[in-house]
């Protein structure tokens, strides 16, 4: 209203005389056009609730063995991503890059890559490298296959025979306009088991997780499980040692490695393996259905275990692959999650709750809040996933809720249906912060990416004990901001 | 400068194209976006896949709204003009009070080759002015090309008008990071000169139009907008003066500048810089006792390294080496001046190899690379991209830079690290 006074209601005293320019007080809500809204009826996309397919393959690499990525593109692609995983982790991450310039973009990135890959086996001696293409040179048409033997013709002649065994190299294809960052760890997972994977015919008794974009935390609670039923096992990928280690100060051997990370040889003999779960349907089933195929280790691709009902499945699961009981102190934790849930159901039973993130973290999500007895009311899967949508539409069919999926949407139309119809809590990653503040809503974080938050990629939200945390955590988003203070200890 | 030990240190000159597989550098879309996202009243657009679109967002750690056109496989295939003019369209429905667009040209638009500009100028046409911003990621050696090129397109908006009445100038080369516009804006108001507009930290599409309002140009960062600032002088007569904020005497040394300028008396600015420096060496002196003789590593973009070296300098540290990402010939010549051992776009092993021979007390770097020195066990200071620490500007930003510092050297955890 007062932006519409055109001069200051005084006689004789206009805007012009006082010499102050004429600003509006505070910019009024201008509502989008409703038909604009839904992210189909729009070219154009706000807050896309996915990044490129690139950073997924980059994720993966870091959690294997003195691995490298080196993306074969311009330099961007790597500062960002570097840029996010410092955020995430607060930790050193080594990245190499192409250094794609304008000569690369006319003849090729062939001299980057030859260039390239000899600087990094000469300075840093890595075990794997993994070569992450981007869109630029999937556009130019590299052949990365053939430049690469190039590169290890000239490298036996420089530096011996032996650096063919020393360095193994994997290529993963990601041109970011065919897919998510999900889709890139889904590729990665196959490349590396395709470049790697051998069957030997003895038979060894373990079995393998890929984990897909689980947090180091998470990965440390899959593995506190497994032990506890005695399982000999290898996660894939186990970024829980490269990003997230000790400080140590200065190593004797320079460059600085983390010192974990799934070895080399764990893929390799991923072929013999009892079986092979992919926890992760977007991200690694790709991996293990081929480690199927190729070698007939079983395959077992399944909702990421949070909640009750999803680590059930896993461990039975687990207990059926490898023929081992589910143990005691399982059946323990399990009830230490139960009761936690029992006991804080008041705060958690009705209310009403929107989800963001990626398809297996929402997916695995839509189940626990609805076992916590919250109503799912608006769910973006950040990236399109025909098996997302299934599962969140089997959750809610057996829980009896109708909430809104926004399969592969933006965050513009997951927010604007939030603000008018808002909801209790809000589960999402670091992104809904600004939703979150506008609507005066708790967020609980979890999935990719968080990284407003100290210690988040630390504590689990998978298994009985993650599961509790989690609880634990939406349920003090709540208390926090809903009821005061001398209520809660009732 | 004391005796340096043998250290296998690579010292790579500037300008140079980066080494494949070594390097920190980003591309020209990072640039152009370090320089364009907080220009207000417009639309930004990404031709681009999604990947640009999600990053771009955040510049120094702020969020900015940014569109994207967001490529499939379909629109790389048989070409995006037509799905670029109607996302131009919408968000300019969505944005009723933006006037103008900027377009940025990812790789992909880069190498699939299709006439942005000839669509930006049907748009004109409409009385919708989008303007191209050729930043494909390869096009330059680094983020430095990005600024370039984000620059030429501010200067194609500025427009010729009126001088303002009081003493007015224009900050170039001002990024506000953690703030700092808030801060020199004071200064400058205790000399009695209005800022009209700051490049690009605080500024919007009608301030950039309107530019030549001011009487003067005042040039923050010479790297990245001394070619803006020439090129303003050569086409519509503003004179511009190179001017800094950073530490104590830079701050008297540039506020002198400004007021011959403006013919203000010499002696009130005096005393005025006087009394503040008196402030503030009460307050330093507790520190210097900690600070003096410790060897600090710069690894920073490299504006801010000259200045920065010079800070260090008054608080009484000694630079031991310097790491350039994006370094120009006279930045490097500036920083000689401070140590021997100056380079561009040093790698991560390099920078291993500085620590372990050098031993620095303390390491000065950025957001992104702070995470390395801490893990080997080095106090670290990252420079501020938050409010919540400060600037590092002003006579205030001195006695951040200082009590940060006393911070990272003096936390207890560093006594816990050894056998």
């Amino acid at each position: 209203m007062i932006n519409q006074v055109k001069e200051i209601p005084i006689e004789g005293i206009t805007y012009k005389n006082l010499k102050i320019e004429k600003k509006p007080l505070s910019r009024e809500y201008v509502p989008p056009p409703p038909e604009l809204v839904p992210r189909a009826n729009r070219a154009v996309c706000i807050d896309p609730g996915h990044t490129c397919m690139p950073l997924g393959a980059m994720w993966a690499t870091l959690g294997v063995h003195r691995a490298i990525p080196f993306v074969q593109g311009a330099q961007g692609c790597t500062t960002y991503v570097r840029y996010t995983f410092s955020r995430i982790f607060r930790e050193p991450a080594t990245i190499a890059n192409a250094s794609f310039h304008e000569d690369a973009a006319v003849f090729g990135g062939r001299k980057n890559l030859v260039r390239g890959v000899r600087n990094l086996v000469c300075r840093y001696q890595p075990e794997l490298i993994a070569i992450v293409t981007t869109c630029s040179s999937e556009v130019i048409g590299d052949d990365i296959h053939s430049f690469l033997d190039e590169a290890l013709d000239l490298m036996e002649e420089e530096l011996g025979p032996e650096v063919r065994e020393a360095v193994k190299f994997v290529v993963v294809n990601t041109p970011s306009f065919a897919g998510s960052h999900v889709e890139g760890y889904n590729r990665a997972s196959r490349e590396f088991l395709k470049a790697l994977a051998r069957k030997s015919g003895e038979t060894r008794e373990h079995v393998c997780l890929i984990p897909g974009m689980m947090t180091p935390g998470d990965i440390r609670e899959l593995k506190h499980m497994m032990e506890l039923m005695g399982v000999s096992h290898r996660v894939l990928f186990d970024i829980s040692e490269t990003l997230d280690c000790p400080l140590v100060g200065m190593p004797d051997r320079i460059p600085y490695y983390p010192p974990g990370g799934t070895p080399v040889e764990a893929f390799v003999r991923a072929g013999d393996a009892q079986a092979i779960f992919a926890l992760s349907p977007d991200a690694g089933s790709a991996g293990a259905q081929w480690l199927d195929r190729r070698y007939k280790v079983p395959a077992y691709v399944m909702t990421m275990p949070i909640g009750v009902r999803n680590t059930d499945h896993f461990l039975r699961n687990v207990a059926e692959a490898t023929d081992r009981p589910i143990p005691d102190r399982l059946r323990w934790e399990r009830g230490i999650f139960l009761d936690a849930m029992a006991d804080t159901l008041h705060y958690t039973m009705m209310k009403k709750v929107a989800l963001c993130g990626d398809p297996d973290f929402v997916a695995a999500a839509t189940w626990f809040v609805c076992e916590l007895g919250m109503v799912p009311t608006y769910i973006l899967v950040g990236t399109k996933s025909r098996r997302a949508e299934e599962d969140i539409r089997q959750a809610c069919e057996e829980y009896g809720h109708q909430p809104v999926v926004m399969n592969g949407g933006d965050q513009f139309e997951w927010e604007y249906a939030l603000k008018n119809d808002i909801p209790d809590v809000i589960l999402g990653h670091s992104r809904c912060v600004n939703i979150a503040r506008e609507i005066q809503v708790p967020l609980v974080r979890f999935g990719f990416p968080v990284y407003d938050r100290v210690g988040y990629q630390r504590e689990p939200i998978v298994g009985y004990r993650g599961g509790e945390r989690f609880l634990a955590r939406i349920v003090n988003a709540i208390l926090d901001h809903q009821y005061p203070d001398d209520r809660t200890h009732q | 400068m004391s005796a340096q030990p043998f250290v296998p240190f690579w010292q790579n000159p500037c300008g140079l194209p980066s080494r494949p597989g070594l390097g920190q550098r980003a591309c020209a879309f990072f640039g152009a976006r370090y320089v364009l996202g907080p220009v207000k009243e417009t639309v930004q657009l990404v031709h681009g896949p999604v990947g640009c679109g999600y990053y771009g967002r955040l510049v120094r750690m702020v969020p900015y709204p940014l569109y994207t056109t967001a490529l499939t496989e379909k629109e790389v295939v048989f070409g995006g003009l037509d799905h670029l003019a109607q996302a131009l369209r919408e968000a300019f429905a969505l944005n009723p009070e933006a006037r103008g667009a900027f377009v940025y040209l990812s790789c992909v638009s880069g190498l699939i080759g299709e006439d942005v500009a000839g669509l930006a100028r049907l748009f004109e046409e409409k009385g919708l002015p989008v303007k191209t911003v050729a930043c494909p990621g390869f096009s330059s050696f680094s983020q430095a090309g990005g600024h370039a090129l984000a620059y030429e397109v501010l200067l194609g908006l500025v427009k010729p008008g009126p001088l303002a009445e009081e003493p007015t100038v224009n900050l170039l080369g001002e990024y506000n990071v953690a703030g700092e516009a808030r801060v020199i804006k004071s200064l400058l108001e205790g000399l009695g000169v209005k800022v009209h507009t700051v490049l690009t930290g605080e500024t919007s599409w009608s301030e950039i139009k309107t530019l030549t309002r001011a009487h003067l140009n005042l040039l923050l960062c010479g790297s990245t907008a001394e070619a803006l600032a020439k090129d303003l002088k050569s086409r519509f007569g503003m004179p511009f003066e190179r001017v800094s904020f950073y530490g104590p005497t830079a701050i008297a040394r540039s506020l002198k500048k400004i007021a011959s300028f403006f013919g203000f008396p010499g002696k009130k600015v005096l005393a005025r810089t006087r009394k503040d420096e008196d402030k503030l060496q009460k307050t330093l002196s507790s520190y210097k006792d900690l600070l003096s003789g410790r060897r600090v590593l710069l690894l920073l973009g490299a504006g801010k390294l000259g200045p920065l070296a010079r800070m260090l300098r008054e608080l009484g540290l000694e630079v031991v080496a310097v790491g350039s990402i994006f370094g120009r010939e006279e930045d490097h010549q500036k920083l000689r001046a401070y140590t021997e051992l100056v380079s561009d776009n040093p790698t991560e092993d390099e920078l291993e190899y500085l620590l372990k021979f050098l031993k620095p007390d303390v390491v000065l770097t950025n957001a992104r690379d702070q995470w390395r020195p801490i893990k080997l066990g080095f106090p670290t200071l990252s420079f501020p991209q938050t409010v919540d620490r400060g600037p590092y500007t002003g006579y205030e930003g001195f006695l951040n830079l200082a009590r940060d510092l006393v911070k990272v050297l003096s936390a207890p955890v560093w006594r816990f690290l050894g056998p």
